[in-house]
């Protein structure tokens, strides 16, 4: 990989990431240093990888710094959050309601999910960036859009 | 055969079961010739994990039938998830179409799945400049000298700020001067000198940074700064360390930091035309015609002021922000004659000059 597509990459590529991490870790700052971080490591690797790969590579490199990130907060686990229906004072939209089902999943369907949704990613690429199987994938996939349905529905409920 | 220095593998394959049975006969007549081995054979009898007998309780959910059909009720939402995200193939995209004709009761679940897709959101990394590179190229210092030098003159233009107006009789200067009390910067502290207003030339040349004859300190303090460095920001914030005199050497007289050259001594309004000293020499007078420009009037009576509607003040001004810079001695001299003008910079070794013809 050149210098020129390693600038290429930061123009088509960083945003993505951030919004990854930013969606990930609801926390700007942290989410800025995801970034760097990512872009950093492909520099010292720029030799390694190349060009074609090098959206995957991010993307990996950022899922790892974040599962790293949830290691040292110690709050990744495949157990779901708290649901907590609120009734809201107006009627909120699907984008709105969606955001905050997506907080209620756990982090790794919550990753998932995203990867597909945002950045178009296949079950086998989501499989390679979180190290998990494609069948795997497809499970918590599952279990994520299950989640969202009945968060949906319940809000529905409530309206 | 089995024998004292080999029986722990007997032993082993006995409690494995993976003797014959004249093999076991033969451990057995072993252990009862050797009574001090029975208890390291109890031993390994005991880690053996004995085999369990627990069954699946779900067996029968895994059968199947002839007729048994690859979509049914327990595995359609997973595959209506699986069509929504273009996973499924051309075979099994076939056959779900099919069962939810027959079987329409399911075909929500297309449109409720649907409203559990994420929509793009339009999230901007705005700091992106900052994430690209260039290709890391090693640049030598001379290089930037000129741009340094450019920048220095820039510097002091922008620090010298006219306040008030010059008068003809060189009275109190309104414009064009430096106030000492309302400058901030080092800059402005290394270029002006506190000095009473009742002070003599001779005195107030003593006290200026430098700008005297009576300095004599040779202090060699210039700092060595390497040629080409490699330019980022660690190392420029080393090397500028380096080259940038500290605020105590700034206010020592000129000459401990760079090599002796004609300057110009700051008069007080009294004198009738200021002076170009080279601190080498006892009687300055005798130098100003050799490479100086006569017509420069004087200061204000503002004791500390510079004047810089005078090109001498820039000049000089330029020299130390060029020495500051670099960490080289600067010279800059400008000669005018009836047939050419000429300007000349030294810096270090390093040395341009323009000649105009008249």
């Amino acid at each position: 990989m050149t210098v020129k597509d390693y600038n290429e990459a930061v123009d088509n590529w960083a945003d993505g990431i951030f919004r990854f991490a930013v969606k990930t870790l609801r926390q700007k700052m942290l989410a800025e240093d995801i970034v760097q971080e990512s872009f950093a490591r492909l520099w010292e690797k720029k030799d390694n990888v190349q060009a074609e790969k090098v959206k995957s590579y991010l993307f990996q490199t950022a899922y790892n710094l974040m599962v790293d990130h949830f290691r040292h907060e110690k709050r990744y686990s495949d157990a779901p959050m708290e649901v907590v229906p609120q009734t809201e004072q107006h009627t909120p939209d699907l984008k709105e309601t969606l955001d905050k089902a997506l907080m209620t999943l756990p982090e790794i369907q919550r990753t998932v999910v995203m990867l597909r949704d945002y950045e178009g990613y296949s079950y086998e690429e989501i499989g390679k960036i979180t190290n998990l199987g494609e069948s795997q994938v497809k499970v918590y996939i599952f279990r994520a859009r299950q989640s969202l349905k009945n968060y949906l529905g319940s809000i529905h409920e409530l309206i | 055969m089995i024998t004292r220095e080999n029986y722990e593998i007997w032993f082993i394959d006995y409690a494995d079961g993976n003797l014959s049975t004249d093999e076991k006969a033969m451990v057995e007549a072993f252990m009862l010739a050797n009574q001090d081995l029975a208890a390291e054979f109890e031993a390994i009898e005991l880690v053996v994990v004995p085999v369990s007998h627990e069954n699946y309780a779900q067996k029968s959910s895994l059968r199947r039938s002839e007729n048994e059909q690859f979509i049914h009720e327990g595995n359609v939402e997973e595959l209506v998830v699986l069509e929504l995200d273009n996973e499924l193939n051309n075979k099994t995209q076939i056959e779900l179409n099919e069962y939810l004709i027959r079987h329409p009761q399911f075909a929500h679940l297309r449109d409720v799945y649907a409203t559990t897709i994420l929509p793009k959101e339009t999230i901007v990394y705005e700091n992106k400049a900052g994430l690209k590179r260039n290709n890391g190229a090693i640049r030598p210092i001379w290089y930037m000298l000129p741009i340094a030098a450019a920048a220095s003159v820039a510097l002091f233009i922008f620090f010298g700020q006219p306040i008030g107006k010059n008068t003809q009789n060189g009275n109190t200067a309104q414009q064009n001067i430096i106030n000492i009390d309302t400058l901030k910067s080092d800059v402005a502290d290394d270029l002006i000198t506190e000095t009473p207003s009742n002070q003599t030339a001779d005195k107030l040349g003593t006290n200026t940074s430098g700008y005297g004859k009576n300095s004599n300190q040779q202090k060699d303090a210039t700092p060595k700064v390497e040629d080409n460095l490699l330019v980022n920001n660690k190392e420029e914030k080393k090397v500028e360390e380096q080259i940038v005199p500290t605020k105590k050497e700034l206010h020592q007289p000129l000459d401990s930091v760079i090599q002796p050259s004609p300057k110009i001594i700051l008069e007080n309004h009294d004198q009738v035309a200021g002076t170009i000293t080279d601190p080498g020499k006892e009687d300055n007078k005798e130098n100003v015609a050799a490479n100086t420009d006569l017509n420069r009037e004087p200061v204000t009576s503002r004791s500390g002021l510079v004047d810089l509607n005078k090109k001498e003040t820039w000049l000089a001004l330029a020299e130390k922000g060029l020495t500051k810079v670099s960490g080289k001695p600067a010279e800059i001299v400008s000669e005018k004659t009836d047939a050419k003008r000429s300007f000349k910079v030294k810096l270090g070794g390093f040395e341009f000059s323009r000649t105009k013809q008249r």
